[in-house]
């Protein structure tokens, strides 16, 4: 029940915002379509949330949270500035490569938001999931050697970790 | 006197729309020109999300605040939700479908 009405709080509250004035009859048409979506959403949007710890806790990751975020903004346009470079040159040249990254997340927010993370930053696209073998499917544009392949899986582990933190208890 | 605030507003605003509109167009250019599937989806996941953030955070600074930011900052948080979700898809797609990418360096067009 708590649940739903959170739920039910949220989606209303996006309502409002979007509607952009408030009236009755704004308002019952927002209760109802938000009371139906809800009823259906409310048990799979909380399942994928796996925030847990007391109010400090909470702050410091909302702390974290916006540094990840604020590292991911720039990591966005760095990485478009170099694919943009790759747009405009008069002989663009790629190094296009498949590689397969061994995870040891077992959440899967953490595996979510991570390959949303992959596929905005550093000339990676993730492509898939293996959830058998925990693997994620990378593409990356610009990677000529071998070297530099262990390199970026490197850097790659070291984001991973970081976004990691998010979900697990010690912050 | 001359009030700066609203002339570094104006200044701002333009560098970021300028910005975006940069990013935007090399988006529709590295679809045009990039050679594959995949390398174009890097066009659109990268290009597009910073153009995407330059020209919203634009449109908030040259807003002010108020209810139309709030819904642009709403819009904003959209964009990065979906962006990266769509070339997911369009990406896991041709990847189950076994197509791999072109191994090659010069441009077809």
């Amino acid at each position: 029940m708590k649940k739903k009405l959170l739920t039910f709080m949220l989606t209303l509250g996006l309502w409002v915002v979007f509607a952009g004035r408030m009236n009755i009859q704004v308002m019952m048409f927002g209760t109802i379509i938000c009371s139906i979506l809800s009823h259906l959403l409310a048990n799979s949007v909380f399942r994928f949330v796996h925030l847990n710890g007391g109010p400090k806790q909470i702050v410091i990751k909302i702390t974290y949270m916006f540094f990840v975020f604020s590292a991911f903004l720039y990591d966005v346009f760095l990485s478009a500035v170099k694919v943009s470079r790759q747009a405009f040159a008069w002989n663009p040249s790629f190094s296009p490569r498949i590689v397969k990254l061994k995870t040891s997340d077992e959440n899967s927010s953490d595996i979510g938001i991570f390959a949303h993370f992959l596929t905005c930053t550093q000339g990676a696209l993730a492509l898939d999931f293996d959830p058998l073998h925990k693997n994620y499917v990378i593409h990356w544009i610009d990677v000529d050697s071998d070297a530099e392949a262990e390199t970026r899986k490197a850097l790659i582990r070291k984001q991973e970790h970081l976004v990691a933190k998010i979900f697990h208890s010690e912050g | 006197m001359i009030d700066f605030l609203p002339i570094l507003r104006q200044i701002v605003v333009y560098v970021f729309f300028l910005t975006g509109s940069y990013f935007l167009l090399s988006t529709a250019v590295g679809m045009i020109r990039f050679p594959d599937l995949y390398t174009r989806l890097h066009a659109s996941a990268k290009c597009l999300m910073a153009g995407g953030i330059s020209i919203l955070m634009g449109c908030i600074v040259l807003e002010g605040i108020g209810f139309v930011s709030l819904k642009l900052i709403i819009l904003l948080l959209f964009l990065l939700i979906t962006n990266p979700i769509a070339n997911h898809v369009i990406a896991c797609l041709d990847h189950s479908n076994t197509m791999t990418p072109n191994p090659i360096s010069k441009n077809r067009s």
